[in-house]
């Protein structure tokens, strides 16, 4: 059988924005469960991670990104089913586009390059980072007095585990191993972590800063659960309270939403983002 | 309707037959199904476990005043760290299980294994893929599964319908069936019990099943594939495959 090529991660991104653009396009007109509000806030927070990370750490070339995002994005796409309840399941309509994305995203996560993805991070462990890798360095140069208390002590429990990838780096694991791999697991999820806070260092100034906060805290938030640390708050509570970003952002035409390949966005779901 | 292929596998402890045929099984396309008492992978607390354990170790000693939750949770873990070991030719002890914000588990930086776990009193059971996600869940067959009010709750009016036209005695098992196919059906997906189980539906037809909206209209074929199957045991369990796209 032919095997389907890769998708990018940045057509990785445009199917999970699509599939949270259906997913509120068969709700609307009504008022979402708390856990389906907090399914939208969800995915819209791993997209935003998934937009940092891209910005920040080579787009399409991304070895990160590339290992990352399948499950990122499959992840949240998944849990948007709780926002859409029955609707999930039609044949028709958005529940139908809807599910179509989720599959993609499903295709990319158990593609056969998955290997060769995870090999491409493995090979950046080989010492500790240094130079241009975003891990050299600490995630952040704000003095800790000067950060609100939530996001104080979750740096905090990141910066330690950053330092604890770097030593772990610095022993040189054998290239091929399981411990190898779990470590190019918490390597990509930390530099995904960087990347959502240079971007909010760029943006926190000016206007909306409680909110821009809010999501910055809510997206380390799950990327401090992935990596099995303690989160800030429950989860659905913390995405819960960015559903109205998440409806903000599928009101707006997006760069890659209006750039989607013909072929991965069926026209109901084009119509849905005015592409 | 032909049933999709699932290898059934008795797994008591490490070892033994079922290492072996597991890996090609799963290499050959199939999902494996492994199933054992969870008393045949009991492990004591101590350095050994603590090192199995790795960060879930926490975990494990904050269900202290649980001494049952606590020896099955060892077990699973041990159960599912020997499982993929023998599947990746790894060492159990380097291999360390996440889980991602809905609690959707998989093995840190060896998902492209599919996993799921499912317990039901002393038996433990373990569903792999190579090829996509996958949920699991069983039952003892026999409990009273059909009481008028769980089934109200969790079931399609046509999944009420279909249970209505079969013989009393026969209820109970088949209400376990469609249970343990929502259970999976959601932890494929990674929601749980966060998805309302009358949200969907399923036709049962021998050990295959058919993916419903909730007005009982099949869902598009080729997205899922779901099976239930009787164990020797005594017990259902009921797995839910996610199909990728083809060419």
């Amino acid at each position: 059988m032919r095997t389907l090529a890769a998708p990018s991660p940045a057509q990785l991104m445009v199917h999970a924005d699509l599939a949270l653009r259906s997913a509120l396009a068969a709700v609307a007109g009504t008022e979402p469960s708390r856990l389906g509000r907090a399914a939208a806030g969800a995915a819209y927070l791993d997209l935003w991670a998934g937009d940092r990370l891209l910005r920040a750490d080579g787009g399409n070339h991304s070895a990160v990104a590339r290992f990352l995002l399948p499950r990122l994005l499959m992840e949240s796409v998944d849990t948007l089913s709780v926002l859409l309840g029955e609707r999930a399941q039609r044949n028709t309509g958005p529940g139908a586009a809807y599910r179509e994305h989720a599959r993609w995203l499903h295709q990319a996560m158990w593609h056969p390059d998955h290997r060769a993805r995870l090999d491409a991070v493995t090979a950046r462990l080989g010492g500790p980072p240094t130079g241009e890798d975003r891990l050299a360095r600490p995630l952040t140069s704000v003095r800790p007095a000067a950060l609100p208390l939530d996001l104080h002590a979750l740096l905090d429990a990141l910066e330690r585990e950053r330092r604890a990838v770097v030593g772990a780096c610095a022993l040189a694991p054998e290239r091929d191993s399981a411990g190898n791999w779990a470590l190019a697991d918490r390597y990509a999820l930390l530099t995904a972590a960087a990347a959502c806070l240079d971007g909010w260092r760029g943006a926190g100034r000016g206007r909306r800063i409680t909110s821009d906060r809010d999501r910055l805290v809510a997206a380390l938030s799950r990327i401090a659960i992935r990596l099995g640390l303690e989160p800030v708050g429950p989860d659905t509570e913390l995405s819960g309270a960015l559903f109205g970003e998440a409806v903000a952002h599928c009101r707006r035409p997006t760069a890659p939403a209006r750039t989607a390949p013909a072929r991965t966005a069926p026209v109901g779901a084009r119509r849905l983002v005015g592409a | 309707m032909t049933a999709p292929a699932v290898t059934y596998l008795r797994a008591d402890g490490p070892g033994g037959a079922w290492t072996e045929a597991a890996g090609p099984a799963l290499r050959a396309g199939t999902s494996v199904v492994l199933y054992a008492s969870a008393g045949s992978w009991s492990v004591p607390d101590g350095p050994g476990l603590r090192a199995l354990l790795g960060r879930e170790y926490e975990r494990y000693r904050a269900a202290g005043h649980r001494p049952a939750a606590r020896a099955r949770f060892a077990a699973s873990r041990r159960l599912v760290k020997h499982a993929a070991a023998a599947v990746l030719d790894v060492p159990a002890d380097d291999l360390e299980l996440a889980r991602g914000p809905a609690g959707r588990p998989y093995l840190r930086g060896c998902d492209r294994l599919g996993l799921s776990l499912s317990h039901t009193g002393d038996l433990l059971v373990l569903a792999l893929s190579l090829h996509g996600a996958i949920g699991a869940d069983v039952e003892a067959l026999g409990r009273s599964g059909c009481r008028a009010l769980l089934a109200q709750r969790a079931c399609t009016a046509s999944e009420l319908a279909n249970l209505r036209v079969l013989p009393p005695p026969e209820r109970g098992d088949a209400m376990l069936r469609l249970w343990t196919l929502k259970e999976a059906y959601t932890k494929a997906l990674g929601v749980g019990t966060a998805l309302p189980f009358h949200t969907f539906g399923f036709r049962v037809e021998g050990t295959a099943a058919v993916l419903h909206d909730d007005n009982g209209e099949p869902v598009r074929p080729g997205e899922w594939t779901f099976t239930t199957h009787r164990l020797g045991t005594g017990h259902v369990v009921s797995t839910a495959s996610a199909r990728p796209p083809g060419p």
